[in-house]
């Protein structure tokens, strides 16, 4: 059996990986991404004797954007396509459980995203070390925060993807990502509509309760004040993106299992 | 025995709710048919009659709302059972990035076969079907029926006992028709199993030991072949020289048409007449018989038959 989903994980990672190396968007996105991070290297040079810390910080920034719309793409893309192209009929006609066909999904698009990042990375590196910039121990563990906001990412896209409709599914996602880094504003807003009463405040609380604190897995501040980071906070982290994964899968998985393909 | 049913529906209903207002369609009801070990079995009807529904329901890509779809005597839940099964949809969508081995190689990772089996058997199965010289050509660049072959490939990649071919033929030419034709007879041969759904009737005919009608989600007729069709004739049909209009008189309504070919006529009977007779009123007028073929019910007329019919009683009188 664990042979039989191992060979089933290998097989859907491999046809994502094919399918990347042969999508001309993704190529677009990549030359876009490098592209950004050459001209942010730029804005590093205009500024007064902080060119380290403004391209670190905005290169990482871009960088979060390029990734996370890639995610969120590919995420939704992962299940819609299937279905809208009903591959996924010769696909779950074979010995594939719903949960194997999920889970397939989430690691291939993983897979892919993470050596996306790591393309970057290096190129981000790259520039780094031919502009004499340090290349620092929170330099690594803020593009590790990153890699674990993308797993979410991707598994809230995948959850999504499971009972909506692409737009739906990219828009909820987006959504996601966006009130996932706004976590310390609606902190403050909730705390503020909490003096006066305001009943908004219970809402604030729900969605504080729901949407993952992608604000905790970023370490810009980290990055741009050279802050150590604690490799037990990286555990506590990786912890939490875990969770929040196999949770997000978890309620794919409710929705998947019992969904009908016309 | 009950060993040898390898499919069996029970009663098995299907509902869709489509429009902003989720009306229902009853897609399928009450369907109820067993598929025998080794046997090709055909399931015909017009379109939007509930086949692919079926074939769904089948497959585990539809979950029935009442009845029960047994697979080799085990609910069709069970995720395992796909392994013994190859299955072509209609209009088969492949991955469009992918080379039919890499095809081949994908679904062979899914069914579990291990990197060699699935590049052995895989060039196997695309020689069969005839794929061999577009090894290197990406399945978005194929033609319809390079696609439905690979598609018919995959389905068979496993050496599945039951083989579901929901319109294999779509998309191919008289000589690709004839090919899957015989491959299908070939498959039968080596012991296969064989749902095969498809409109080109004289095909169903030619090639299923038994068949099932289905209408408007109703399963009309299912039975052998030769039961359903019976030996009745239908119609005769005849071609004859020096054919005159005092005889197309004298035979009246036994004739339903006539056809003027130079000095030949071809002329249609209706099957219920005295052949004998006729033939001796022929005779009588001086024209000179050149052929003679009885026509008995064949499964189109029978798909006419039963589809107008069930169109009929629907108009309310």
């Amino acid at each position: 059996m664990m042979l039989l989903i191992t060979r089933q994980l290998g097989a859907f990672i491999q046809n994502t990986l094919l399918e990347t190396l042969r999508n001309k968007l993704l190529y677009a996105i990549l030359f876009f991404g490098a592209a950004t991070i050459g001209a942010t290297s730029a804005f590093g040079a205009l500024s007064l004797h902080q060119d380290e810390r403004v391209f670190n910080n905005l290169v990482l920034f871009a960088n979060v954007i390029f990734l996370a719309c890639l995610a969120i793409y590919q995420g939704v893309g992962s299940i819609q396509k299937e279905i809208e192209t009903r591959t996924i009929y010769t696909v779950l006609s074979k010995p594939v459980m719903r949960g194997t066909f999920l889970v397939g999904k989430f690691v291939a698009s993983l897979v892919m995203i993470t050596l996306c990042l790591l393309l970057l990375f290096a190129m981000t590196i790259g520039i780094a070390t031919f502009l004499d910039y340090a290349i620092t121990a929170q330099l690594f563990a803020a593009y590790y925060g990153l890699f674990l906001q993308l797993a979410i990412i991707t598994a809230a896209a995948i959850f999504f993807s499971s009972f909506s409709t692409t737009l739906l599914s990219a828009l909820f996602t987006f959504s996601v990502f966006l009130v996932g880094n706004l976590t310390p504003q609606l902190h403050e807003a909730g705390a503020a509509f909490a003096k006066t009463g305001n009943p908004v405040r219970h809402v604030i609380d729900v969605v504080l309760m729901i949407v993952p604190d992608l604000e905790k897995l970023n370490l810009s501040f980290e990055l741009t004040h050279a802050l150590p980071v604690p490799m037990s906070y990286l555990l506590t982290a990786t912890g939490y993106a875990a969770v929040y994964v196999a949770f997000l899968l978890g309620g794919a998985y409710i929705v998947f299992r019992k969904r009908d393909f016309y | 025995m009950a060993d040898d049913i390898v499919l069996e529906l029970d009663q098995v209903s299907k509902t869709f709710r489509i429009g902003f207002f989720r009306k229902k369609v009853e897609a399928v009801r009450s369907v109820s048919f067993q598929i025998r070990r080794g046997e090709i079995f055909g399931l015909v009807g017009p379109n939007g009659a509930g086949k692919s529904t079926s074939i769904k329901m089948i497959t585990g890509l539809l979950q029935p709302d009442a009845g029960q779809v047994r697979l080799f005597q085990e609910p069709v839940g069970d995720v395992s059972l796909r392994s013994r099964i190859g299955y072509l949809p209609e209009n088969p969508m492949l991955y469009e990035h992918l080379k039919p081995l890499e095809i081949m190689d994908f679904y062979g990772g899914l069914l579990g076969m291990s990197k060699k089996a699935r590049r052995t058997r895989g060039l196997e199965l695309l020689e069969l079907v005839g794929m061999s010289h577009a090894l290197d050509r990406p399945v978005g660049k194929m033609s319809k029926g390079m696609k439905q072959r690979t598609g018919i490939a995959q389905a068979l990649l496993h050496d599945p006992e039951l083989v579901i071919l929901d319109e294999p033929q779509s998309g191919l030419d008289p000589v690709g028709r004839r090919e899957i034709r015989d491959l299908i007879v070939e498959l039968r041969r080596q012991g296969k199993t064989i749902l095969f759904c498809s409109h080109i009737l004289p095909d169903v005919e030619d090639i299923c030991d038994r068949v099932a009608l289905i209408h408007q989600g109703v399963v009309k007729e299912v039975g052998f072949l030769h039961e359903l069709l019976g030996e009745t004739v239908v119609r005769y049909e005849l071609f004859a020289r020096d054919w005159s209009d005092a005889l197309t008189a004298e035979l009246g309504n036994q004739l339903q048409q006539i056809f003027v070919l130079g000095e030949l006529r071809r002329v249609e009977l209706r099957g219920d007449v005295v052949i004998d007779d006729v033939l001796a009123v022929i005779a009588k007028h001086g024209a000179r018989v050149e052929s003679l073929q009885p026509h008995k019910e064949s499964l189109e007329d029978m798909f006419v038959r039963d589809t107008r019919a069930a169109q009929k009683a629907e108009v309310p009188a």
